[in-house]
């Protein structure tokens, strides 16, 4: 919960869901906007790890 | 019921849990409300308003909360047996919130049940609004806020199976919780990340504590003959009884040539609760019930299909058996939270 709203607070992110249960996060932005880089470092910022899956 | 274990757990570990997403709203809603008051150019400093409100609807919503859960566990325990299952049922749940905090594995993630989108969406759009009661609408939002201990506590207030009972154990369980809320600002700047985990792994072995207690309950009043204290009292080294009163000698007989077993039925417990019989001779009950009675009024032994619901002050000696071979019987309360056992030799 608290990813998702640390993330659509950033400018150029459309949407976040997470699933706590399974450890994913589903992050729609627009590239030109924010990079990957800056999504990675708020969710890190919110106290969670992450990397990309595929 | 002990309400001490929940409200020390709430008191140290009960909120952390719970602080890192609701702290960030109840700031993000501050911050909303000092921006309005900039605007009008009044600088007055009352964030202890929006705060107050904050925790004062916090209170009501989940008191209100413990309430139904407690209606609702009462609905469905109709029957001893649904009730002891549900305990069962809550006591696992317990164990798996305390096992998830201690992040023994990432299938314990499950246990934390989210909510839906709109509610989420709700609670942010609530924690940027500038309006006067926005506080108190998010406090009383709080309560669709999963955090561990929280959760913990509903499933215990559903297995108590009454609504003043469920409604007591949130109250009790929120208002521990506030002092460490209103340290919400030292707390966020001064805890490092190793303090913190410890926080958790205590948080974790309350909950584990409580969630063990509850399936244990559950198995002492389905008379299983696997429960704490009858691996206890198997043990090869003979832990001291502290629990137990009563006389190693066995029963005298009353005038019908019964053997008199007589029990004081307090409100917490059942004293003596330990006595010896015959076996092939008949056993009169005799109970002597206090004016005040907790989950004790509900008399039940599991391993004779006995289960007699006691009133205050009237003494009951309307239970009369005859063990026929040597061994162990237990009695306890519905809850199985009390306990006494008649040896028979």
């Amino acid at each position: 919960m608290n990813i998702d709203w640390d993330l659509e607070d950033l400018k150029g992110v459309k949407s976040a869901k997470t699933s706590y249960g399974r450890g994913e996060c589903e992050v729609e932005f627009d590239e030109e906007q924010v990079s990957l880089e800056e999504v990675i470092k708020t969710i890190q910022k919110t106290g969670y790890g992450a990397q990309i899956k595929n | 019921m002990n309400l001490w274990p929940i409200f020390i757990s709430g008191l140290t570990v009960g909120g952390l849990t719970c602080l890192a997403v609701q702290g960030g709203l109840l700031a993000s809603v501050i911050a909303a409300r000092e921006e309005e008051d900039n605007k009008e150019e009044e600088k007055r400093k009352h964030n202890l308003w929006p705060v107050a409100l904050f925790l004062t609807t916090k209170l009501i919503a989940y008191t209100a909360l413990g309430f139904l859960l407690g209606s609702f566990g009462q609905a469905l325990a109709f029957t001893d047996n649904v009730r002891i299952s549900m305990q069962f049922i809550a006591g696992l749940y317990m164990v798996a919130i305390a096992l998830n905090l201690l992040n023994v594995h990432p299938i314990f993630r499950y246990a934390l049940i989210q909510p839906p989108r709109f509610l989420t969406r709700m609670l942010k759009n609530q924690s940027k609004s500038k309006d006067l009661f926005a506080p108190a609408f998010l406090g009383t939002m709080t309560i669709f806020i999963p955090c561990g201990t929280t959760l913990a506590m509903e499933a215990l207030a559903i297995s108590s199976g009454s609504p003043l009972l469920g409604a007591s154990i949130m109250a009790t369980f929120i208002l521990a919780t506030m002092p460490l809320f209103f340290g919400l600002g030292f707390l966020t700047t001064t805890l490092g990340d190793t303090f913190k985990n410890k926080f958790y792994k205590v948080a974790a072995l309350v909950v584990l504590y409580l969630g063990i207690t509850s399936i244990n309950g559950s198995l002492l009043a389905s008379g299983s003959p696997v429960t704490i204290q009858s691996i206890a009292d198997n043990f090869p080294i003979k832990f001291a009884k502290a629990q137990s009163s009563g006389n190693g000698n066995l029963a005298k007989l009353n005038p019908a040539g019964e053997q008199a077993v007589e029990i004081n039925v307090l409100p917490n417990g059942y004293s003596p609760n330990r006595f010896t019989v015959r076996a092939g001779s008949p056993v009169a009950l005799f109970l002597n019930v206090a004016d005040k009675l907790g989950c004790t009024s509900a008399f039940r032994i599991p391993s004779l299909g006995i289960s007699k619901n006691l009133t205050p002050s009237f003494t009951d000696s309307s239970i009369k058996f005859t063990p026929q071979a040597p061994g162990s019987i237990a009695f306890t309360c519905s809850m199985g939270m009390y306990r006494g056992v008649i040896e028979v030799i």
